[in-house]
């Protein structure tokens, strides 16, 4: 019924302005016609006679004007409700939210524990401020709030509060509602609760192409710890945004879910997942996947292959992997170079680093220079000298910075 | 074809020039809300702090030319340390001021001279000293002194030093407000069709607001008569045509207060153009060159309609002037120097839309208006003008005009309700009405005083000085 509601009012907003803009049409009609003759009605337009004495595109000027003056009153009635409506609605919402906050507390604090029918007075106590749509997604989404930022019994209590106040079909129809932010308010709610029962739907809104709710959606799916072997982003088949990618690591990494396929997310045809999978794997140590890895060095995608380069960097740590990492350094990025440059200092293989951090200096862009230098000074402190009195300027600069001991 | 015919036929051009003006102020209007509603539904429940926890964030470097900014430069710069955001420096640029800037800066950050290695990837006047402070509070401040070049030869230095991966160009004097850097760089993030090479803001008139700690605490409306016109003007241009344009992706300008860039690309396309007085357009325009001829991807610079930028516009009727008269000038050379665009099909709606309407609605309206009026004046002397006629369509063009300055005010209350109570709506509604008899005719007369020293006048690059009361006095 809920949903039923939501619908109509999404389409009576549209058929309203629909009607307005008919209106205007059949106005425009009427005042360029001297009657309209409606079955028995005939519709005599008064300002007809007005026409004889001017020219036509003239008279329909006249038309254009009464509209924008209509309109701009309307508009300012608009104004004046909106304003007045905007600071009563947040002078509103700020006397809810204290209210809101203040019974949360009371009853995730009391001064002596509840019987359940004390327990039954509070939430009817709670409920009573919950008169409309509104105020139910206010409170809904303070106590989400508090549940996402907090642990252990508080955490436990204000699930508990969202279960017993069972507002199911609110969320339920926003879940279904035609209206975007509903949906994603019922997303948020569904996943820090982790309530269940909503999972096809929610598949279905991650194949959306609206790109904010179809990174929601797959955040709460991520939540509700229903596919935590991540293998659903390959069937969704969508491209992902660097925004998808940093909320699903975040999520993944926060849930710290590890029941994760990264075999299948590596090799993925879709690129930001294969991105997805290696990210994951170097943040998680990973080291059987390597090989895999390797293989995706110098991929044709220019975010994969940056991807797997920094994270068989991470990963290396024998003379045959610093070696490759030597070999590729050319062909791949800048931002992959720099990781190369850090990681190779580290070898244990003194003079193998030095030699590398040297041709860094002499021959990568500055801000590399400046690193290799930086490193080569814990390594070999005589090539310093050398670079001081370098006949390059930037070389020079450099080293000046890296012995800045303002810096 | 006698004198009447070509008085029909001259009519004719104008009302066909006044009618697509029209369109595109409803196709404006049309476009701006689609943009608005879908802009504030998709970042509803958009918690930006998130975004300080990401792995894959662009690092970004805030870049603020100074030139005898003393009165408010410390407070600004408190402003800016302010902001929230993980991988960000702040550089200041001192663009050879005569005043006590540096030495106050100097002073209250506890700066001292670094060695901090730079490339002269862009020309620029020389830099005769990096400072940073010894005060870890401020580890992320950079301040460069250097020769007087001018805001845009400040800004490419600022590019030459800094090291991340985008660039905010702004004006020292703004304020900005703390989350303004991560709702900038969503966009750089969340577009997986388009590459962002560039995301703009709005600029919000700070004149009266108050401010406490380098933080905007209070929205007022702005009691100088000057600032009230700016306000409502601001709103069009902001609120309504940016975001129209933003929607087709036919932006062409990003307000040089505020801007956020692709450093690279900045970089490859040779930074901004030390000639030119309007290089915030100027750089827009060249980097979607670049992208059309050189990159041939798909690309999108970006808009935030969110209020994130507050900045102190002019008080006076000759500062006003004198900046108007520069937004020309600017304007004229950037459209001048990439002609090549003007309906070129291989610049796709930049070339065959964005680009004409910046010629026909934005720099031909004052010079259209002004011939209009001689003509107007020519016609009334020979008792050619029937006065009924002329009243119906003076009355069709006020008319439109009121409406859709109204409609920009309601377009504010609705979405951002920054200004509140009964007093600033009568004087809205009464500076509506004020606009269309003074505002309008002196924007047009700067407008025109501004083509005619690009054209005639051998100082067409001279910037002005636009003198700041300070916040501080707030």
């Amino acid at each position: 019924m809920k949903t039923l509601t939501k619908y109509l009012k999404f389409w009576s907003v549209r058929l309203f302005f629909l009607l307005i803009i008919g209106l205007i049409a059949f106005g425009g009609y009427f005042y360029s016609v001297p009657q309209i003759n409606a079955g028995n009605v005939i519709l005599i337009n008064p300002f007809y006679n007005q026409s004889e004495n001017i020219p036509t595109w003239l008279y329909e000027v006249d038309y254009f004007i009464f509209i924008f003056l209509v309109t701009s009153v309307l508009i300012i009635f608009m104004i004046l409700y909106y304003n007045a409506n905007k600071s009563k609605e947040e002078k509103i919402d700020k006397e809810h939210m204290i209210t809101f906050v203040e019974k949360i507390f009371f009853f995730l604090y009391p001064v002596e524990e509840y019987n359940e029918k004390q327990k039954k007075n509070q939430l009817n106590g709670i409920k009573k401020d919950l008169t409309n749509d509104h105020s139910k997604q206010l409170f809904l989404n303070t106590l989400r709030k508090i549940h996402a930022q907090t642990t252990g019994l508080v955490s436990e209590k204000t699930a508990y509060l969202s279960k017993e106040i069972n507002y199911t079909n609110f969320i339920r129809a926003n879940l279904y509602s035609p209206y975007f932010s509903d949906n994603l308010f019922a997303l948020k709610v569904i996943g820090d609760f982790q309530l269940k029962g909503y999972e096809k739907h929610i598949l279905k809104l991650t194949k959306r192409k609206n790109g904010v709710l179809h990174s929601e959606a797959i955040v709460t799916l991520l939540k509700l710890k229903i596919y935590d072997n991540l293998l659903f982003l390959i069937d969704i088949n969508m491209e992902l945004s660097i925004w998808d990618l940093n909320i699903i690591i975040k999520t993944v990494q926060e849930l710290n879910i590890l029941n994760i396929d990264y075999l299948s997310l590596i090799q993925s045809e879709t690129a930001e997942i294969s991105a997805l999978g290696i990210i994951l794997v170097r943040l998680r140590n990973k080291s059987d996947f390597k090989s895999e890895i390797k293989l995706k060095i110098g991929s044709a995608n220019p975010l994969v292959s940056e991807e797997a380069c920094i994270t068989y960097c991470y990963l290396a740590n024998c003379v045959e992997e610093y070696a490759y990492l030597i070999e590729i350094f050319n062909i791949v990025s800048e931002k992959s170079q720099s990781t190369i440059i850090s990681k190779i200092a580290t070898t244990q293989d003194k003079t193998v680093s030095v030699k590398f951090l040297n041709f860094v200096v002499n021959n990568q862009p500055f801000s590399q220079k400046v690193e290799a230098i930086r490193l080569l000074l814990d390594l070999d402190i005589n090539v310093i000298s050398e670079f001081r009195n370098s006949e390059n300027l930037v070389i020079r600069q450099s080293c000046y910075q890296v012995l800045d001991i303002n810096l | 074809m006698n004198l009447l015919n070509w008085i029909d036929v001259i009519n004719n051009i104008f009302l066909i020039y006044a009618i697509s003006l029209f369109a595109l102020y409803l196709f404006n209007a049309v476009m701006s809300i689609l943009e608005l509603r879908s802009y504030s539904n998709k970042n509803k429940y958009v918690d930006y702090k998130s975004m300080l926890s990401f792995q894959k964030l662009p690092s970004v470097s805030i870049i603020a030319p100074a030139y005898n900014e003393e009165k408010t430069i410390t407070d600004n710069i408190k402003s800016l340390l302010a902001i929230q955001y993980e991988n960000f420096e702040i550089i200041i640029v001192n663009d050879g001021s005569k005043d006590e800037s540096l030495a106050k800066i100097i002073d209250y950050f506890e700066l001292v001279k670094v060695n901090r290695a730079y490339e002269l990837n862009l020309s620029c006047q020389p830099i005769r000293a990096i400072y940073q402070s010894r005060n870890a509070a401020f580890n992320n401040l950079v301040v460069i002194d250097k020769e007087n070049g001018g805001k845009a030869d400040a800004l490419n230095a600022g590019i030459n030093v800094s090291q991340n991966d985008l660039f905010l160009a702004i004006d020292v004097d703004c304020i900005i407000e703390s989350d303004a850097i991560l709702k900038m760089v969503k966009p750089f993030l969340d577009d997986c069709k388009h590459v962002v090479i560039a995301s703009g803001g709005v600029i919000r008139i700070a004149n009266s607001c108050e401010l406490t700690e380098g933080k905007i605490t209070k929205v007022n409306y702005p009691t100088n008569f000057w600032a009230k016109f700016q306000v409502l003007e601001y709103f069009r241009a902001f609120t309504l045509g940016r975001m129209a344009w933003c929607k087709v992706n036919g932006l062409l300008i990003i307000s040089g207060a505020f801007g956020l860039f692709d450093r690279k690309r900045v970089i490859k396309v040779g930074g901004y153009d030390m000639n030119s007085v309007g290089e915030d357009m100027e750089l827009v325009v060249k980097l979607r060159r670049y992208m059309h001829e050189v990159e041939k991807i798909n690309y999108r610079v970006a808009f935030i309609p969110d209020p994130l930028c507050w900045t102190e516009v002019p008080e006076s009727y000759k500062i006003l002037s004198r900046q108007r008269n520069r937004w020309t000038r600017g304007a004229i050379d950037t459209i001048l120097k990439h002609k090549k665009m003007f309906f070129n099909p291989k610049y796709r709606i930049i070339g065959m839309t964005s680009f004409p309407n910046w010629v026909f609605f934005e720099l031909l309206p004052p010079i259209i208006q002004a011939i209009g009026l001689i003509y107007f004046a020519i016609l009334l002397f020979f008792d050619l003008v029937n006065i009924h006629i002329f009243l119906i369509l003076l009355a069709f063009v006020l008319s439109f005009s009121m409406m859709y300055s109204i409609f920009a005010v309601f377009f504010e209350a609705y979405t951002y309700h920054k200004y509140k109570g009964v007093k600033y709506f009568t004087q809205t509604i009464l500076i509506i009405i004020l606009e269309m008899f003074i505002y309008q005719p002196l924007n047009m007369y700067f407008s025109l005083t501004g083509h005619y020293d690009y054209f005639f006048k051998k100082n067409k690059k001279n910037w002005g000085e636009m003198p700041r009361t300070g916040f501080s006095k707030n």
